[in-house]
This record gives C-alpha cells, structure tokens and sequence, in this order.
C-alpha cells in the first residue's frame, strides 16, 4: 500500500517536473509582450494578406459563376459575366501585392456590376 | 659835356634859363611822382580800411572784398601810371614845360615858348637875326629869372595826399593796434578777397553743435540754443534774430543772453527757411529745414523656436506691439523707422515676473504675498543700427512677461514723437487633444469587418503623431491573450496643427479574435515634456457569427419592445377617436370634440416617427445581418418583409391617417364630411393595428428562427473546430507522437500550443451553447431545445472538455485526436437534429406553390447577391487597409521616397 502510494506521488511529481517548463509556460511566455511591427514585416504581412484576400476574390469569383449558371435573362448573365471577369482582373492584382488605386476601381466596378444585375432581375420580377 | 642823347639845339637857350626850366621840370617831375605813389597808397589803404571797417558790421561777400581790393590797387595801377605818363612823359620838352608856365605866366609863358622854338630856327639874314634871337633869349632868360617858375606848377594834391595817407594810415594803424585780431583778419581778407578767411568778428559764437542744415520738428516750436565761445571779446546783452523763408520773414525778435548762451525760441515752422541772428558785430545764418519726427515703419521680430519643435525660424511683423511667442523661443527684435538713424536707446527690458495664482499654497510657501506681488527687474539689451534699422540682441523668452521700450533719434538728430514699448508674453506649449469622430461609443461588428474611424487631432505647435490605441478583453474565458497594440497612421509634422483622416481598421487582418476592445486615439506633440494624450475610448465589440447574430437578435428583441409600444400607443389614439366619434354625434360635446382631432393628428405624427426609427433600426439589422454567414437566407427574408411591412405601415398608413384626422378637423368641413373623415381615420387604424400586431408576431418568429438558427450554426461551427484539431492532430502525427511536450522540436511545440488554444476556444464555446441553450429552451419551452440540453447533460460536455484540453497539454496525441472527433461527430449530429426540428419546415417537408416557389428564388436570388455585394465591400475595404499599412509602412522606412507627392498621412481616397 505504501508503496503504491509512494509510486502514484512519484509519478505525479515526476509528471509535474517533466511537465515544469511545459506547454502553458510557454504560452505564458509568447504572450507577455505586444509585439511592435518593424515597417518590413509590415510590408511582408501586406504581402501575405493581399495573397489572402487574393484567395478570398477567387472564391466570390467562384460563387459568381455558380449563380450565372442559374439564370436564364441574357443581361443578368452578362452583368454578371463582367464582374466575374473584373473579380479575375481583381485577383491577379492582388496577387502581385497590387491594393493601390487601380484595384479599389475595379472592386467597385464589381459592385456596381453586380448592383445592376441585382436591379435587372429585380425588375424582371415586377 | 653835353648829353649825347639830348638833341642839340642851333641856338641853345641861356643856361640860366635852361637850369631855371630844368629845376622846374624835375621840381614838377617830384611832385607828381609823389602825388602817384601816395594816391596809391592812399588807395590800398583805404580800401584796407573799408574792408575793416564794413566787416565791423558785416560780413562782406569775397567779391565785396575783391571789388574793393580792385578799386583800391587800380589807384596804384591805373592812376598812378597815367598821371606820371601825363605829368613826367608829356613834360619833358622845354616846349611842354613853357605850356605849363604860361598857365600861370601867360606873357612869359609865351616868350618862353618863343625862344625855345628860336632854338632850332635857322639863321637867316632875311628870316632872322642871330643877335636879335640872342638878345631875346636873353631878354627871357632875365624875366624868368625874376620869377618864381614853382608857381607855375599846377595844383597839386600833394599835400591833401599826404595828409590822407598819413590819416588813413594812422586811423587803420591804431586800429591795428587796438584790435590786432581784427586788423590781422581784415588784412588777409582784404589780401586774399577769395579766400575762406572767417570774418573776424568780435562777438563770437560756438556754432560747431549745430548742424547745418539744421533739422527740426515739422510745425512744432524749437529752441536754437547759441553759446557764445570760449574767445568772443564782446558779449552782447541781446541778440536779435528771425526766421525768413522765401519771400517773407518773420519780425526781428529780441533774446537775452543767458549764462553765455542764447535760446532763441521760433514758432512750429512747416517751410524751409533761414535763421538770421545777429549779435553785436557778428551775424549768423543757420539753414532750416522742417521734418516730421521719425517714426517706426514697423516691427518685426526673428523667432527661433526650441530645438525639440524642428521648425525653422521666421520672421513675423510685430507692429501692434505685442507679441505672443513660444517659452523657450529666441526673440531678436527688428524695428524699422522710416529713414536713417543716429541712434537708438533699447531697454532696459523689463521683465515681470511669473507667478502663478491659481496655485495659492504655492505661492505661500514660497513667501509670495499675491496681494503684493514682487516688482519686475530690469536687464540692459545691446542693439546696432543699421541705416534705418534697430536690431537688438536676442532675448530668451522664459515663463516671464516682458516690456521693452525703444527710443531713436534719426540722422537729423531728431527724437521720435514718444517711445515705443513692445509687449511680449509667452506661451506655453501646450499638450494636444485628439478624438474619435464619427463613431458611437459603442460599436458592435463582426469579427471581419472592417471599420472606419475618423481620427482628429489638434495641437497648437505641430503634431508629430497620431494613431489608435486597442486593448482587448475577451467576452468569454478564453486562453489567448487578448489584443494590445498601438499603430501610428498619422505623421505629422512641425507645422501641422490640425490632422483629420479616416482610418480603416481592419482587425482579422491583425488577428485579432472576437473580443471587446477598447479603442483610444492617441497624439504627440513635439514637446518631449507632454505626454500622449489619448482621447476618450470607445468600445468596439468584435463579435464572432454566433455572437454577431446573438446581438441582431437582441436588437430584433428590442424592435419588439418598441414596437408594443407603438401599438400601445395607436390603441390608446384608435380609443380616442372612437370617442370623439361618439361625442361628434353629441351637438352638446360636438364642438368640443372636434378640437380634439388637431391634438389626435399630431399625436399619430409622433406615432409616426417613432415607427420611422424602428423602420430604420430594423433594416439596420438587416443589413448587419447580411454580412453574416451563418444567418440563413429564410431568417434573413422573414427581417426584410418585417422591414418592407414598417416601412409601408410608416410611410404610407399612419400618414394616411393622420391626413383623415387633419381633413377632419378642417373649419371648412361640414359636420358629415368630419364625421365621414373620422370614420375613414378609425377604420384605417383599426387595420394598422392588426398589421402590427401581425408584423410583431412576424418579428417574433424571425427572432426565434435566428436563435435557433444560431444554435444550429454554432454546433455545426463547434464541429468544425473539433475536425480541424482532429485533422492536424493526425496531419502531424509523426512529429507529435506521443513524446512528452518537453521532448517536442521548438516548432512542434508552436503546433501544440495553437492546437491547445484551439481547444480552449472549442470548450469555452461548447460551454456558451450548453448555456444559451438553456436559456433559450426556459423561453420557449420547445420540446427540441429541452432534448438537445438533456442530451448534452448526458453527454457530460464539461468534463469532457477538460479531459480533451489536459490530453492536449501532455501531447497525448492519438487519445486527443480521437475524442476530438468523437465531439465534432456528436455536435453535427446535435445540429442536425436541432435544424430537422425547427416550426418553419412546412408539414410536407416539400415545397410551396409555383408562385410563392418564384418568389422565394428570387428573394433567394436577391439575398445571395446582396451577400456577394457585401462581401466584394468586404474585400475591398479590407484591399484599403492593406493599402493603408503598405503606405505606412513604406513611410517609416529609413530612406523610402514618398510616391505620392501630395499625399499625407493616410489621406485616403474614397472611391465609391
């Protein structure tokens, strides 16, 4: 008996001084400062963030064409044809780190593209 | 012997009468000799003495002198040669000189001059007889030997010469000799007519002080102040004087001389003029010239500013006198007049010192009474001139007030009118403000939305940088650390005092998780002594999907509130109406009743409005909740005709009614056509009021159907996690392995701490539902909801979740990945159960009509295109504010040229 409580307190304590400088302290540890962007990791987060919502542009272009296959009236397709192929435009810039002025132009046009196909088939329906 | 050179003669004349003609013509020669030598003595020294006596009186001119010098040397050169050419020349021949005789010896004088041409007549028997020309010469010779040839002599101003010499000559000596000086100076100026030679006067004055020409005051009485030299020999009791310009002068004036000087007081003169004084023998003339003192044209000073504002000193106009300027700043003063000066007096600066009142213990500790506050001390301050300007040395601007008084005294010697003082007083520079514009102060928004904030900042001296300040705190426990982190989006600079710019936060792109954060603008100035100064905080929920829909919820909740209210209150309008229906009919209450109907409408109108908020509030929802994924197209389409229905009740019923009871109140109106109106106004209320109630009912089910929804959403979001740490798990199966945490490779140990956290997340979340759930069932009461929680109590979430988190801690792998998939496996089929369930699924379980099939696909066609607007706005606001950081981090590199000129800060273009 004492020496099965012996072992179970042994183990316990041994799992805890293994276990001393485990994973909880080092997460203790990694989030004890805030870290402070040096401006080139700003600029390689704006790299990789633009890759992201490359991604993001890709997949809306996705839905776009899923929705397209739905309709039947030839300008609710065109209009959004045309913003399918501005979201591949839209895309490919952000791909190339490209979030200036000529990227934002053009996601609006896919807005204003996809606002008038919204309004055709709105008027379609009345 | 005889002279070769006399001409010889046939029959010379008896050598007495030739001796006696020759003593005469030498007598003669003297006399007139003597006569030329003293008239020309007589004239040098007469005009000698004219010169010194009218330079007793005044000044002669150099050609007044010259003239007289001319006059008085022409007798030396003129006369004195005629008269000797007309006395010794032209009396030379015995012939003359018989002339001359006969003047006063007629008869003799004839003889005489018979025989001297008998001398040179050739003898002649016929013509003349020797010893008759002999016996008549002889004859002659004895009659003028008789007489006293001296007589003959014309009259001579021999003595009249000498004696005018002799007296001129002693008059001008003895005034030499009494008055040397005076001699010696009429002599050069009579020597030397054309020379500078001062008139030497006897009364002399000191004139080296007064400029010429004199400047004066224009039109303001002056003094001339004359002193007498140190050398005058008279000293006048009164000198008279006056001032002539051109064409006039003024009277002589009498001033006393008064301790060796004479102040001669004029009257403001507005023209050029003259002085004329005169003082005993000397006579003076001082040009005057009128001017209007000097005045400063202006007064600028030379600001430096400290060092720590990185401004480049300027240069300001000063010329009201005061100057407000920054403690710590160098002032160099600048005071321009309108000419050239002579000199300046600058200062001494008068500084007061700073005590500050508010602070009255202060002050007592430091023994300062402030009813009697210390006097100001004073400093001298060097200053140049150049031409027209005073430059005075820098002074250093403390906490002190400062005066300083200028006086200047221009090229003329003229004093400015009164001195000018120059006020300065500093300023402190003091600490900025900043402010979130734009915004609430409490902001709800998914996790994923980007938000705008506008970000204002002020200060008086530059702005060096702004930005935002965020401080997390999770809503729920949550292993992570919550958000901390500042960023500058502003970059002033020294000259900026006002910043303004919309920033675009985007917080999934600085992975920030759901959370509250507390968002504080901050700004700094140049002062190294101010510190940040941060604006009130706002506070920006960042709501996960469940979380985001929860809050629409509850505004759904929220309408409803309101929404019974308004119904209430058109209850209570309808009952109203009712009466005054019925007191219409009363002809005794009629009148009464219809003053009522004006208080009814605007009642209805305020009715109205406040079903205009909730119109608006409700399609607010709407909107937000578009942007969220896990709230479904159906959900979303029971808000949008809930919106359509408040709209329509707002816009066009109530204001139908209201037009009723306005008609109906109308003077013009008979008592049929009130009552008709009335009646009309009822009924249309009556029908809003089943419409609302209808439209709360269908508020109620929208809101359900989002609760539930969310449940369903949330399990099915719960699953998810458990699959993807089951996925990883698995994924790193032969790096994780079932070694202890400490044995795991440094980027292993990365993987397990996010996979732990993750579980954190799950847990806590699992945690929420179980919760809401039980809420949400105590609501309802529904049979599904009240299986769901029974089944999760059974299912013992809570330890299970602990067991799953400590398996993960001691990388107990396999273990971990397979109750991670046991969990997602429970959770999906719990979400499925909960969807399968829900009151809306039409019994049939298949669809409705074809029309109401069309209609819902083409509301399901607007709502999935509403949703891809939203989420392409999504991109691109978060396309923005990767543009925004790019920029900025582009600007804080060390030597990254601008690549917009014109851009400042983060001044964004809105592209809409």
């Amino acid at each position: 008996m004492k020496k099965t409580i012996l072992i179970t307190t042994f183990t316990a304590l041994a799992c805890c001084a293994v276990n001393a400088g485990g994973l909880k302290d080092d997460l203790k540890k990694n989030n004890s400062k805030t870290p402070k962007i040096a401006p080139k990791e700003m600029l390689k987060k704006h790299a990789k963030d633009a890759t992201k919502v490359a991604g993001e542009q890709d997949e809306l272009s996705a839905d776009v064409q899923d929705l397209v296959q739905e309709q039947t009236d030839p300008k609710v397709i065109e209009l959004l044809n045309a913003a399918e192929e501005l979201m591949g435009e839209a895309t490919e810039l952000l791909e190339n780190k490209k979030t200036d002025g000529g990227t934002l132009a053009i996601e609006t046009e896919i807005i204003e593209k996809i606002y008038e196909a919204a309004k055709k088939k709105q008027s379609n329906s009345s | 012997m005889s002279d070769p050179l006399k001409p010889q003669h046939l029959a010379p004349l008896p050598e007495s009468l030739r001796k006696q003609l020759e003593q005469f013509k030498k007598h003669l020669w003297r006399i007139k000799i003597t006569e030329a030598v003293l008239a020309g003595i007589l004239g040098l020294v007469a005009s000698f003495a004219l010169v010194f006596a009218l330079d007793r009186i005044w000044d002669l001119s150099p050609l007044l002198r010259t003239v007289i010098l001319i006059l008085g040397v022409s007798l030396f050169a003129v006369f004195a040669p005629l008269w000797i050419n007309r006395w010794v020349f032209k009396h030379r021949r015995e012939n003359q000189l018989a002339k001359l005789i006969s003047n006063h010896y007629p008869n003799l004088g004839d003889r005489l001059l018979g025989v001297v041409e008998l001398q040179d007549q050739n003898e002649n028997s016929k013509a003349l007889s020797p010893e008759l020309r002999e016996a008549a010469m002889i004859a002659v010779a004895s009659d003028a030997k008789s007489r006293d040839l001296d007589l003959a002599l014309s009259s001579t101003w021999l003595k009249k010469l000498t004696l005018g010499v002799a007296g001129l000559a002693l008059i001008a000596g003895t005034a030499f000799m009494i008055y040397p000086n005076a001699g010696k100076n009429a002599l050069k100026r009579w020597f030397m007519p054309l020379s500078d030679t001062e008139r030497f006067t006897f009364t002399k004055v000191d004139l080296s002080d007064i400029p010429q020409p004199l400047y004066v005051p224009l039109d303001e009485p002056f003094t001339l102040h004359i002193p007498l030299s140190s050398d005058t020999e008279n000293k006048p009791e009164f000198t008279e004087s006056r001032y002539e310009t051109k064409g006039s002068y003024t009277k002589w004036e009498k001033f006393a001389l008064n301790a060796n000087a004479y102040d001669l007081k004029f009257k403001g003169k507005r023209s050029k003029g003259e002085i004329t004084f005169k003082l005993g023998d000397a006579n003076h003339t001082l040009e005057v010239i009128p001017v209007k003192r000097p005045k400063l044209a202006g007064i600028k000073g030379h600001i430096t500013y400290p060092e720590y504002l990185q401004r480049t000193p300027i240069t300001e106009d000063f010329s009201t006198g005061q100057i407000d300027i920054l403690e710590g700043s160098k002032l160099s003063i600048i005071a321009k007049a309108d000419r050239n000066l002579k000199s300046a007096t600058v200062g001494p600066l008068s500084i007061e010192p700073y005590i500050d009142l508010s602070d009255l213990e202060s002050l007592e500790i430091q023994g300062i009474d402030p009813n009697n506050l210390p006097e100001p001390t004073f400093k001298d301050l060097n200053h140049k001139i150049s031409s027209d300007k005073i430059l005075a040395d820098p002074i250093t601007i403390s906490k002190n007030s400062l005066t300083l008084p200028i006086k200047w005294v221009d090229a003329y010697g003229i004093h400015g009118l009164r001195e000018s003082e120059i006020n300065i007083s500093p300023i402190t520079d003091s600490a900025p403000s900043t402010y979130i514009r734009g915004v609430k102060k409490q902001i709800y928004i998914l996790h994923t939305e980007v938000l705008a904030l506008g970000l204002v900042a002020e200060d008086d001296f530059g702005i060096k940088s702004a930005g935002f300040d965020w401080v997390g705190e999770f809503n729920t426990p949550s292993a992570n650390a919550p958000a901390k982190g500042e960023q500058e989006f502003i970059k002033g600079d020294p000259y900026k005092k006002n910043v303004e710019d919309e920033i675009l936060m985007d917080f999934a792109a600085r992975n920030i998780p759901p959370q509250k954060l507390t968002i504080k603008s901050y700004v700094d100035d140049y002062n190294p002594a101010t510190k940040r100064v941060y604006s009130e905080p706002i506070e920006v929920f960042l709501l996960s999907e469940s979380e985001h829909a929860n809050y629409q919820k509850e505004r759904i909740k929220e309408i409803q509130s309101d929404l019974e209210d308004v119904i209430r209150k058109e209850t209570e309008l309808l009952y109203e109406n009712k009466r005054i229906e019925k007191d219409l009919k009363d002809p005794k209450k009629a009148d009464e009743a219809k003053k009522k109907l004006a208080d009814q409408k605007d009642k209805e109108l305020d009715n109205k409005e406040e079903m205009k908020k909730l119109k608006e509030k409700m399609k607010d929802v709407l909107k937000q909740s578009m942007k969220n994924d896990s709230i479904d197209s159906k959900t979303l389409k029971e808000m949008s005709e809930t919106a359509q229905k408040l709209e329509k009740m707002e816009q066009k019923d109530m204001e139908d009614i209201a037009k009723k009871l306005q008609d109906a109140q109308s003077n013009k109106n008979s008592k049929e056509k009130t009552e008709k109106d009335l009646k009309e106004a009822i009924k249309k209320q009556e029908k809003l009021i089943e419409e609302m109630k209808d439209t709360a009912k269908k508020a109620e089910e929208a809101n359900k159907k989002l609760e539930s929804s969310t449940f369903v959403n949330r399990l099915k979001q719960a699953a998810e996690e458990e699959d993807s740490i089951h996925s990883n798990l698995l994924g790193n199966w032969d790096q994780l392995g079932s070694r202890n945490y400490s044995q795991l490779d440094p980027e292993i140990k990365d993987l397990a701490q996010a996979l732990y956290l993750q579980q954190q997340q799950a847990s806590s979340d699992i945690r929420w539902i179980q919760e809401d759930l039980k809420f949400f069932h105590a609501r309802t009461q529904k049979e599904q909801h009240k299986k769901l929680i029974d089944q999760m109590t059974e299912a013992n979430i809570d330890e299970g979740m602990s067991f799953l988190e400590s398996r993960l801690e001691n990388n107990h792998t396999y273990v971990s990945a397979a109750k991670a998939k046991y969990w997602a496996n429970l959770y999906r089929e719990w979400a499925k159960e909960l969807d399968g369930a829900k009151e809306d699924k039409p019994p049939g379980g298949g669809g409705e009509g074809g029309d109401q099939n069309t209609e819902d696909q083409d509301f399901e066609f607007m709502i999935r295109v509403m949703k891809m607007i939203q989420k392409e706005q999504a991109i691109r606001a978060r396309t923005r504010a990767l543009e925004q950081s790019r920029r900025d981090a582009t600007k804080q590199l060390p030597a990254a040229p601008r690549t917009n000129p014109g851009f400042e800060g983060n001044n964004f273009q809105t592209i809409e």
